[in-house]
C-alpha cells in the first residue's frame, strides 16, 4: 500500500504534452482530430438549434433564413462537413488501430495522408452538391 | 511483484466499457452522417431559388418521410452519447481537479441531453403534425 501511495503522489507528467514534442504529421493529425470532433459537435448543436427554430419558432427561423438563405449558409454547410468528414476518416483509422493494423511508422503516415484525402474528397463532393447540384441536374435534364 | 503493483494502481474508472460504447456508437453514426449530410446538401443545393412555401414544404416532407424520421430520432441521442464519451476523454486530459471535473462532466451530460431531446422533439413535431 505504501508503495502505491508513493507512486500515486509522485509528480508525473500530465497529458497534453503539446509543448514538449516537435510537431509531426502523426501528432498534428491527432490533435486535428480533437479539434474537428469539437467542431462537429458544435455543428450538430447548431443544426438542432436551426431545427427547433424551424419547428417551433417561425419568427426566429425567419431571422435564420435571412442570415443563412444565401451563399453564407452554403459555406456554413461546407465548413461544418469538412471537420465532420475529417473526424470520420480519423475515426475509421482508429478502428484499424484497434484491430492492431497500420501501427508501424510508414503505414501510420500513409493512413494519415489517406484520411486527409478522404476528408478532402467528401468535402469537395458536398461543395459541388451545395453550389452546383441545380446546374448539374438542369444540364442533365432531370430538373 | 510487478503484477501485484499493477493491480493495485489499476484504473479506477470504467475505461474499458467507455471505450466500447464509443466504438459501437461511432460505427452506427458513420452511415447516418453520410445520409444526413448528403440529403441536407442536396436540398440546399437544389431548392435555394424556390419560393419560401415550397422550400418549407420540402424540409417538412423530408423529416416526415418515415425512414428519415426514424434515422433522425436515432441519430440525435446516438450522436450526443458519442459526443459525451469523446468530450469526457478530453476533459479527463485537461482538467485535473476532481471536483471541477465532476462539475464539467455533469454540465456536459445536461447540455448534450437537452440538445438530443430538443432535436427529437422538433423532428417528431414535423413528422407527426402533418398527419
Amino acid at each position: 500500500m505504501l508503495k502505491t501511495e508513493k507512486i500515486k503522489n509522485k509528480q508525473r507528467p500530465l497529458s497534453p504534452h503539446l509543448t514538449i514534442y516537435k510537431p509531426q504529421i502523426t501528432s498534428v493529425l491527432s490533435i486535428g482530430g480533437r479539434f474537428c470532433g469539437a467542431a462537429a459537435i458544435a455543428g450538430v448543436m447548431f443544426f438542432v438549434f436551426w431545427l427547433c427554430s424551424f419547428a417551433f419558432y417561425p419568427k426566429l427561423y425567419g431571422i435564420l433564413e435571412f442570415l443563412l438563405g444565401n451563399v453564407f449558409g452554403k459555406l456554413l454547410i461546407v465548413g461544418w462537413t469538412a471537420p465532420m468528414f475529417y473526424f470520420i476518416g480519423n475515426g475509421i483509422r482508429h478502428y484499424f488501430w484497434d484491430l492492431g493494423l497500420l501501427l508501424e511508422l510508414l503505414p501510420a503516415k500513409i493512413a494519415g495522408v489517406l484520411v486527409v484525402m478522404f476528408a478532402g474528397f467528401w468535402t469537395f463532393v458536398v461543395f459541388i452538391t451545395v453550389f452546383f447540384m441545380k446546374d448539374i441536374l438542369e444540364y442533365a435534364g432531370w430538373l | 511483484m510487478a503484477l501485484k503493483l499493477v493491480r493495485e494502481i489499476k484504473t479506477q474508472n470504467e475505461g474499458f466499457s467507455d471505450w466500447w460504447k464509443q466504438r459501437i456508437t461511432g460505427l452506427f453514426l458513420i452511415p447516418m452522417i453520410f445520409w444526413i449530410i448528403g440529403n441536407l446538401a442536396f436540398i440546399a443545393g437544389t431548392t435555394y431559388d424556390w419560393t419560401r412555401e415550397k422550400q418549407i414544404d420540402v424540409i417538412v416532407n423530408w423529416f416526415a418521410t418515415p425512414y428519415n424520421t426514424i434515422i433522425m430520432v436515432f441519430f440525435f441521442p446516438l450522436f450526443f452519447y458519442h459526443a459525451y464519451y469523446g468530450s469526457k476523454v478530453v476533459v479527463e486530459d485537461y482538467v485535473h481537479n476532481d471536483l471541477f471535473k465532476t462539475f464539467v462532466l455533469a454540465g456536459l451530460v445536461f447540455t448534450y441531453s437537452l440538445f438530443a431531446v430538443s432535436g427529437i422533439t422538433a423532428v417528431l413535431k414535423l413528422a407527426l403534425s402533418g398527419m
